[in-house]
This record gives structure tokens, sequence and C-alpha cells, in this order.
């Protein structure tokens, strides 16, 4: 029998009527109101941890030089090649849209249709000719088509960079400001497409700022799979509970708890990612488990109440307060310790899923009996059965059959055979863990489906462009001098940093666009385009007069994407195919070989710095999750097995129910390695909160033990048994309901990411439950341990 | 209690060996790139030597079945190769760079120059004598295979591209502005003829003591049958004005000239030329460098590491892969 309720729960109980004003009413509107203020954005720079040396350099050059928001607008002709005037009109309007968008860097847009974009060529008597590829004209003729292609060909600036070896597609480059509005962004591409494509011409889009918009395209969807997955819920309770109120009691608490969730957010100014959205999800099903375990204990009390609606509810709320409030806390504690990624995004979640799930406790531990003991009580019927089912003799719910017959298993003649199997399973995991990347693992954006548009025009752009890529780096020069960036002396190591890629990474890199590339072509060409020439020559002031040279032929604003104004600064922009974590280890490894054999330093005008763009970003990333993720995980297990240790007074409680979340957490990333998926900021957090999510089902299982050993006098095998009849059930029922509906994310996400954590998170939580199952029970059967029943003296 | 301590242990190093497991995995290892080849030259129908771009120098000792890379050390451009025979050979570039070898290419020693300049050819016709030329129309020498290099002619600001004897005494030297500098002494004395044209010559070759042949920027070819006496432009039929890079014959009939993704050969001594025939598209690259052995086999360098072969006196080529 269930001890006396506490005078709290008692005290709560008299004044549910108030409180359910309070909590129901007052705090859930002004909630509302947090979530009507919540923003729903992919915030880039949320996404960078703040404090890496990347990103500072990101802010000191991302405004002058881009990198991180960059669109590669591929534009294709299926038939003949891109020479002639419809396609090349077709460039021009295509990049003056993007030169005159408002959220466009024009200076940083690069195409061939620009006035920038100019070959150079030498002539006997050292006459250097440079005008725009296109330029003041479209071409027409025959002979200007020809003319532009050895222009474009024997360039290697344009060749095979934003125009093809086979002339059968170019590339528009385009930098746009972070933070801006991403779904009009993709409004204005999708627009490009339906303007520009015809039967001959295809356009093909890739870059940072064209997945925001896809992800947010798909908005509607995730609004439809949250629809689906509460219908499952509400279904699966229904099923389970067999009365109405069994529905609606944890569906009004997970509602009203993500109302409150949402609602912390909202104030606390935290931006919710659409791609995290599994993860409010998670909480709010978090949330439905909680209340689904309150609910079934409120009808066992009611049963042995005989029908007395707030004694039950008092003494429900008494009864599950420790192992409610231990598992709120381990809880806590995952989503606490992604506070110590250096990342604001994750810090923001961090507090505000923590505070949430403090929501959590008090809704399901409070409102949740208030509900359950102000609804009317269920039917005759339902209390004579649930009698029935309580009762060790009595019926069996179908649930209570598998669980008795697994409990049966466990402890019986295959108590060795359940421990063996989850040994091998951990030897297993460990296997495949230790080969889990951080970092994506696969070319692409994992974000989305193999088969995407958005995945296969990057495929296309990689294989259509050999000296380009879909990915790009920056290494940067900090001068500290006017003209420095004018120097042989920095250039040449630009250069030679190029040809070093080139070896040590073919089959990845592409080539770079940097400053070094002009001058070398210069250099060619005002010797009378003699090819021994290309390249970046000793003399100071032979790279300052070519310089001088092409800058008289030039508007102001043609160099700045590779120096600014007074020459101080410059960079190169490095193509790459991939951004996988692979690569970017490639891309690490030989940065420092190379600067191992180079100084970073030019004596008396500045220094390289690393590292921009894209990939830059994406290391910052990388390294401060793999420098997190470890000590993220460890601290949940340690966080839990404290408090477990602390809640049972035993080191070996702690040690038992760490196990299974030990084994969950390497099923997770032995899981993610088998569907390549990488540890990323998009992972992490959830997997942090995968560790911690499991251990209320052990909980429940300890605590009803407990009751049951003092009840049976130490008979072991016959409260398990009764456990396994009222606390396994629990678990079931808790587990089900958000397990299914995660599923459904699996299978109707168009977001790949999304479907691979609802699946990666259904999986954790069956394991989970199924070690509440079968290997809680066969441990506490083999060990036997005082924490749960210390036997008379 | 034992077991339970026992079982504790395992539990904590389980944990312990979980977390010290993740481990990342090694790059891979580099391949050898491609770059740009501005000369070769062959001793034999075996053993020859290309050079390029960051001190690359390419050999072959089974008539180009196969290629190697050897050391150098060099970063800058390597402009110009020649070797007298299998073991003895120097190359020449950016940055007053000379290096030699004896040993065919095994180990490479660097000579020093006495001039400070980018030395763009080089000619040898023994193991002891040679020139090397380049900027400020500089000619320098040597008696002792390279020991020591003395400026024999530095005449004014142009850049000289090319330098070929026919025999020790009788010499050319081209550049820029039209330059043509001849020698009938061995390189005692250098002296300037009248090409008729201020364009400039990249390419020279000296068939004998009177005929010698040169390319130019331009789609210009030049041909004396004189000594220098008198130069006569070729008509090579080709309308379009690109830079011609390279003149070679093979003998007094058969002669090829390359240039911006173009090259002709001739059968008749210069008199009609043809388009060579290509297996693989050269529209959009530069040839640069050319040699050919007494049997008859042609070799063609250029842009992007390009290696061609040609068996037929330069009217077919073959792209070589290495």
């Amino acid at each position: 029998m269930t001890p006396e309720a506490p005078l709290w729960a008692k005290t709560a109980i008299r004044f549910r009527w108030p409180l359910f004003g309070l909590i129901g009413v007052v705090l859930t509107g002004l909630f509302l109101y947090g979530m009507s203020i919540m923003s729903v954005n992919v915030i880039l720079e949320d996404m960078f941890p703040f404090g890496h040396p990347f990103i500072k350099l990101h802010k000191e050059f991302g405004s002058q030089f881009g990198g991180a928001s960059t669109v590669l607008i591929e534009a294709k002709v299926k038939e003949g090649d891109i020479f002639n005037t419809k396609f090349l009109e077709k460039v021009k309007g295509i990049t003056d849209a993007i030169v005159y968008h408002d959220d466009a860097y024009s200076l940083l847009t690069a195409s061939i249709s620009q006035r920038k974009s100019k070959y150079i060529r030498g002539y006997s008597g050292g006459r250097v000719e440079m005008d725009g590829l296109m330029w003041p004209r479209i071409p027409s003729t025959p002979e200007e088509f020809k003319f532009m292609k050895e222009n474009i060909f024997t360039n290697p600036m344009y060749a095979n960079v934003l125009v093809n070896g086979e002339g059968t597609a170019t590339l528009i480059i385009g930098e746009f400001k972070e933070g801006i509005n991403y779904s009009n962004l993709f409004k204005f591409f999708t627009e490009l497409k339906e303007k520009y494509e015809d039967d001959n011409t295809s356009l093909h889009m890739i870059g940072k700022p064209v997945l925001l918009g896809w992800i947010y395209n798909y908005w509607p969807q995730m609004i439809g799979i949250f629809v689906v997955s509460i219908g499952i819920m509400m279904v699966l309770l229904l099923i389970f509970f067999r009365i109405w109120q069994g529905m609606v009691i944890p569906i009004v608490t997970a509602l009203v708890s993500a109302v409150w969730g949402l609602g912390i957010m909202g104030f606390v100014g935290v931006n919710l990612s659409p791609l995290l959205f599994v993860l409010p999800f998670l909480v709010g099903a978090r949330a439905l488990g909680q209340s689904v375990q309150m609910t079934q204990r409120y009808y066992e009390e009611l049963d042995t109440w005989k029908g007395d609606r707030p004694e039950a509810a008092s003494r429900a709320m008494g009864a599950l307060l420790v192992p409610g409030f231990s598992s709120v806390l381990t809880d806590m504690a995952g989503f606490s310790v992604c506070y110590l990624a250096k990342i604001l995004l994750m810090q923001q979640l961090a507090i505000s899923l923590t505070i949430w799930m403090l929501a959590i406790f008090v809704l399901t531990g409070i409102f949740t009996p208030i509900l359950c003991c102000i609804l009317p009580s269920p039917k005759e019927k339902f209390m004579k059965t649930v009698h029935e089912e309580h009762d060790v003799a009595g019926k069996r719910h179908i649930v209570d059959g598998v669980n008795l017959w697994l409990t049966e298993k466990a402890i019986g003649r295959g108590n060795w055979a359940v421990i063996g199997f989850f040994a091998l399973l951990y030897v297993f995991s460990i296997w495949q863990t230790a080969q889990v990347a951080v970092g994506d693992p696969t070319p692409g954006s994992p974000i989305l489906w193999p088969d995407s548009v958005y995945n296969a025009d990057y495929a296309d752009i990689n294989r259509t462009f050999k000296g380009a890529g879909a990915d790009n780096y920056m290494v940067f020069f900090r001068g500290c001098e006017e003209f420095a960036a004018k120097s042989p002396k920095v250039l040449q190591p630009f250069e030679r940093l190029d040809r070093f890629m080139r070896v040590q990474m073919p089959d990845l890199y592409g080539g770079a666009s940097c400053l070094s590339g002009v001058v070398a072509k210069l250099n060619k060409e005002m010797h009378d385009g003699c090819p021994l020439w290309q390249f970046i020559p000793d003399e100071e002031g032979l790279c300052n007069s070519m310089l001088f040279l092409f800058q008289s032929k030039s508007v102001p604003g043609d160099l700045d994407r590779f120096a600014d104004p007074k020459f101080y600064n410059t960079n190169t922009l490095m193509f790459f195919k991939d951004h996988t974590e692979k690569t970017i280890d490639q891309i690490r490894t030989n940065m420092k070989k190379f600067f191992d054999i180079y100084p970073q330093t030019v004596e008396g005008l500045g220094e390289y710095l690393l590292a921009g763009g894209v990939i830059g970003m994406e290391t910052a990333v990388n390294e401060e999750i793999a420098a997190t993720h470890r000590n993220v995980d460890a601290y949940v297990l340690i966080a839990v097995f404290i408090m477990c240790a602390i809640s049972y007074r035993s080191l070996l409680a702690g040690f038992i129910l760490c196990i299974p979340l030990l084994l969950a957490t390497l099923i997770t990333f032995a899981y993610m390695n088998f569907a390549n998926i990488g540890i990323t900021i998009n992972t992490l957090p959830v997997s942090a909160v995968g560790v911690g999510i499991g251990v209320n089902f052990g909980l429940y299982i300890f605590s009803r033990m407990r009751e049951e050993m003092k009840l049976n006098e130490g008979n072991w095998a016959k409260s398990l048994e009764v456990t396994a009849r009222t606390a396994s059930k629990g678990v079931v029922f808790t587990a089900l309901p958000m397990v299914l509906p995660l599923l459904a994310w699996y299978y109707m996400s168009g977001l790949k990411f999304q479907a691979q954590m609802g699946l990666l998170l259904a999986v954790l939580l069956s394991f989970n439950m199924l070690a509440a199952l079968i290997l809680h029970p066969a441990m506490l059967y083999r060990l036997k341990p005082k924490f749960i029943y210390k036997p008379p003296k | 209690m034992k077991r339970k301590i026992i079982f504790s242990v395992f539990a904590f190093l389980l944990v312990a060996f979980t977390f010290s497991s993740l481990l990342y995995a090694e790059p891979g290892s580099p391949t050898r790139l491609k770059d740009n080849l501005f000369s070769i030259d062959f001793v034999n129908e075996t053993h020859g030597w290309a050079v390029g771009y960051w001190g690359t120098v390419l050999a072959t000792r089974d008539g180009g079945e196969t290629w190697v890379y050897q050391e150098t050390g060099k970063e800058k451009v390597l402009a110009s190769v020649d070797f007298v025979d299998e073991n003895n050979g120097w190359a020449v570039g950016y940055g007053h760079t000379i290096i030699h070898t004896d040993d065919g290419g095994k180990t490479w020693s660097e000579q020093k120059s006495c001039e400070d300049i980018f030395l763009t050819g080089v000619c040898f016709v023994d193991t002891k004598k040679g020139w090397a030329i380049g900027e400020w129309g500089t000619i320098i020498h040597t008696e002792n295979g390279g020991q020591d290099w003395k400026v024999q002619i530095a005449t004014e600001d142009a850049i000289l591209y090319d330098i070929d004897f026919a025999d020790p005494m009788h010499g050319w030297a081209v550049g820029e502005f039209g330059m043509i500098l001849a020698t009938v002494d061995g390189g005692k004395t250098w002296n300037k003829q009248d090409s008729g044209v201020e364009n400039v010559f990249f390419s020279c070759q000296a068939l004998d003591s009177q005929n010698v042949w040169l390319a130019g920027i331009d789609s210009l070819v030049l041909h004396t049958g004189d000594g220098g006496a008198t130069w006569e432009k070729a008509d090579t039929g080709i309308k379009k004005v690109i830079p011609f890079y390279e003149v070679h014959f093979c003998n007094s009939n058969n002669g090829i000239v390359a240039g911006q993704g173009v090259v002709l050969y001739t059968e008749d001594g210069g008199t009609t030329w043809q388009p060579s025939l290509f297996d693989a598209n050269i529209d959009y690259i530069w040839l640069y460098g050319m040699a050919s052995t007494t049997g008859g086999t042609a070799w063609m360098v250029g842009e992007r590491g390009s290696v061609f072969k040609s068996t037929d006196n330069g009217k077919g080529w073959q792209a070589i892969q290495y």
C-alpha cells in the first residue's frame, strides 16, 4: 500500500481549482504570449563557437571577403555550349539579379558577365590588352565567341572555375549577408529558376543560404508531421487506457508543457532552429510520458481508495515525487551540460530546455493529478479492469502478459543469456562508436535526402567543375602596412599554398581564387604572353606596377574580393569538393604541414591567418563539438550516476542504472555510424538528451521494487512479477507514445536529418524500455542489491 | 560483497574504455601533380628529360614508356634543359638557377651563376663548354662544365629566350624586340643580326652553320640559309595571330612549329606547312618545348604537364600518360 500522501500533495489537491486556474489559465496564457514572440529561424552566427579564432576572423573579414554565406549557381545547357547570345544574356540577367539584390554583397559576386571578369592578352612589343570577357556587349558573332572561348579557356582563373572544361556550364558566385530572411531569398532563387530555365537551360543552386531556404520550405510539412504525431499519441493512449480521460490528461499536460517550454524560449530570447524541431517535440513527448506514469498511478490508487479522487491524486503525487524528480533531474542534467559547448545555440538550448524540464516536473507532478482529480471518475467497468489487472492472480492486460514473460525469462534460466547478450551488444557498439565522425561524413548536405534537388545540384556542380568545388575555405593575410598585400613576399606563399594543396589533395581540391593568380597572369601577359613568366616575380616594384596597370584599367571595387582598397589585407578562396569531416581533417593536417614548412609570418608585412569560408566555419564547429561531445556525454552519465547513487544511497545503484544508459548511448553512436550521421551541432544536443532520457524507466522499476520487496518480505521473484505488472506496464505506456510518433518523423519528413533524429531517438528510447523490462530485472535478480531490500538481521 | 565490488570495477572500466575509444583516422597520402613543362631533351632513343614549373624534372630511360620525377630541391621555374650524354646535363631557370647532374639526374647539384637574372635557355656542346641566356640580353658561358660562369655579353634591356649551337663555333641566341645574336667563334664575340622585325622570338634552332630557324610571337617563323645574313619569313599559312613558342626540325626537310593551341609540320623544308593531328584536344593549351631523336621520334611538352610523342616527324601526335 502506498504511504500516506504528504501534506504538500494534500494541500495542492485541496486547492485544486485555484491551482488549475493559475497553472492552466494564467501561466499558460502568459507563456502563450512568450511563445508568440519566439523566433523560429536559422541564425548562422548562433551556430558558430564564439570564442574560436576562425569565428573571430570571420567577424573581422566576413563582410569584406565573404565565404560563409556563399551561393553557387550553375547555369547549364543540355545541348551545345554556353557560347551563344541567348544563353549569355541569361547569365547576365542572373548575375545582375544577384548584384542588385538587397541582401547580397554586390562586390563579392563573380561571374563571366561582370566587367571585372577581364581577359588579359599580351601582344608583341609588350602591349597588354585588358577588357571584360563579355563587357560592355555580349558577343554575337562566331569570331567574338571564338575570342571569348580563348580568353576563358587559356586563363586558369576562369577555365574549370567559372566555365567548365567542356563549355557547357558556367558558375555564378554570390555572397549574401547573414541573418537575412532565407524564406524570401529562397523565393528569389525559385523565381530565378522559373524565369531563366527553359528546354535547353537548367539552373542548379547550392550554398548555405539555399540550403536554409530548402529547410524553411519544409516548414508546413513539419507542422503536418507534428499534428500526425499528436494523433498517434492520442490513439495509443486510447488503446492503453481505454477511456477518454486517459487520453485527454497526458495530451493536455503535454500541450500545456509545450506552451510553457516554447514560451520560456520566447521570453529568454532563444531562437529555435527548425532543424532542432525534433528536440522540443521530444521534450513535449517526455512530458506526456511523465504524465502517463502519473495518470496510471492515479488509477491504481483510485482502485485502492475505492474511487476517492482527492485521496488517489494526492497519494499518486506523493508516490511519484522521488522517481519523477530524479528522472526530471537527469534530463535536466542532459540538457544543462550542453552549456559546456561554446556555441550560442547550444547554450540557449541548454538554458531553455533545462527550465522547460523543470516546468514539466511542476506540470506532471501537480497539474496532471489536479486534472485527474477534476475530471469525472472513469466508468465502473474500467475501474473493475484496473482492479483485476492490479491483482497478481487476476486478469492480465496484454502488455502485462508480455512483461511477465520477459521478466520470467530474465530472472529464470535465461538470466545469464540476457546479461551475455547485452555484454555482446556493448562490445559491438563500442566498435561502431569508435568510428563515428565528428562533422558531416557525407558530401552534400546530410540534412537533406541524397536524392533531394539540393544534393543532386551539389553533386552536379562538383562533377561539372573540376577547378571549383561546392565548398570553400579561406586563408587570410592581415597586413601591418599599406600595400603589404601587393608584395611578392606575401603573394608567393599563396601561390605555393595553391600548388601544395593540388599535390596533397588532388581529388578534393579544386583550385583557388586569389590575387596571386591575377598577378601571375599579368606577369605572363606583360612578358609578351610568354608562359615562362606565369608566376609571382620576386621584384616588389614589378608586382606593384602590374597591379597598378590592372587597376588603371578597372573600376573601383574590381579587386575588392581579393584585397581591401589600401591593400593591407588579402586572402585566398580555396574550393573543395565537400566539407566532410575527412576532408576537413585533411585540410587541417595539410595546412599545418604547409605552415611548418613556410613561415606564417612575413617579417615587417603581416601574417597569414586560418581560416574562413564555409569549411573554416565548419572546422571551428567540429573542433568545438569534438572538444565538447565526450565531456557532454560523460558529464551526463556522471550526473545521472551521482543522482541515482544519492537517491538510493548506493554506488551500486548508480552503476546499475548507468549501464543501460551507457549502452543506449553507445547504441546511439553505433546507429549514427551505421546511418552515416556525424556528431554535429544538430546531433549533439539530441544525443546528449538521449543519454539522460531513458533513466526514468529504470527509476520507476527500482522505486516499485523497493515498495514491493517490503510488501513481499524480500521475495525477489514475486516482487519482480508485481513490478512487471505495474511499473513495467507504466514504462511501456510511457515509452510507446514517445517512440511511435518519433517514427512518424522518420517515415514522413522530407528532411533526412529530422527523419534520422526521429529514428535515432526512437531506437534509443526503445532500447531503454527493453533494458528496463529485461536487463534491470536480470541484474536485480542476479545481484539482489541491498539498496532495494535489506533483509532483517 | 566481493561480487558487487568486481561488478562495480568492471562497470567503471567499461565506462572508461568507452570514452577512450573515440579515435580519429589519418588522412591519405598525396599523389604527384602535373606541372607546366617548358623544355625537353633526348640524347638518344631512350634517355630523355623534361623540365618545368616548381623545379620539375621528369626523366625517362626507356624511350618514354615510363617517366619518373627527379628531385632537384628547387621551387622556381626551370625553363630549359640540355644534356650532352646519358649522364651530364644542365637545367636553368628563374632566380639565376643553374643545376647540374653527372649521373643522369639521380642527383642534381646547384651551380653558381655569375648574374642574378632569370635564365631562360641553356646549351652545351660538350661536357665542358656551354652557354646560358636570360634577362638583360645576357649570355653567360662556362668552359669547365659550369663550375665557373662568366658573362660574354649583356647588351640591353631585352630578354633572350633561346640559344642553340650548330657546332662549337656557330651559335645563335634570340629574344625580345626581334633580337638575334650570333657567334662564329664559339662565343668570343656575339654580333647582332637584322631580323627585319621587332617581334619577340621565343625559339631558335641551328641546323648547321648556315641554316637556322626562328619562331616567335604573331605567328612568326623565320629562316636563314646564309648564316643569318638574310632572314626570310616562312609562310605557314596560318591565318590567326598566335605566339609560336618553339620551332624544331628533325632533319633539313621535316620541321615542326608549336604554340598556343596550334602545331604545324612541314615535310619540304618549310615551304608548306600543315596542321598536325592529335589524339587529344590542344585547342586551349600552349606547347613550348620540343626534341627529336636520330631515330625519327619527336617529343613535345607544354601546359599542365602535357607530353606528346610523334613517330612520323610531327605529322601525328600521341598524348603520353605518366
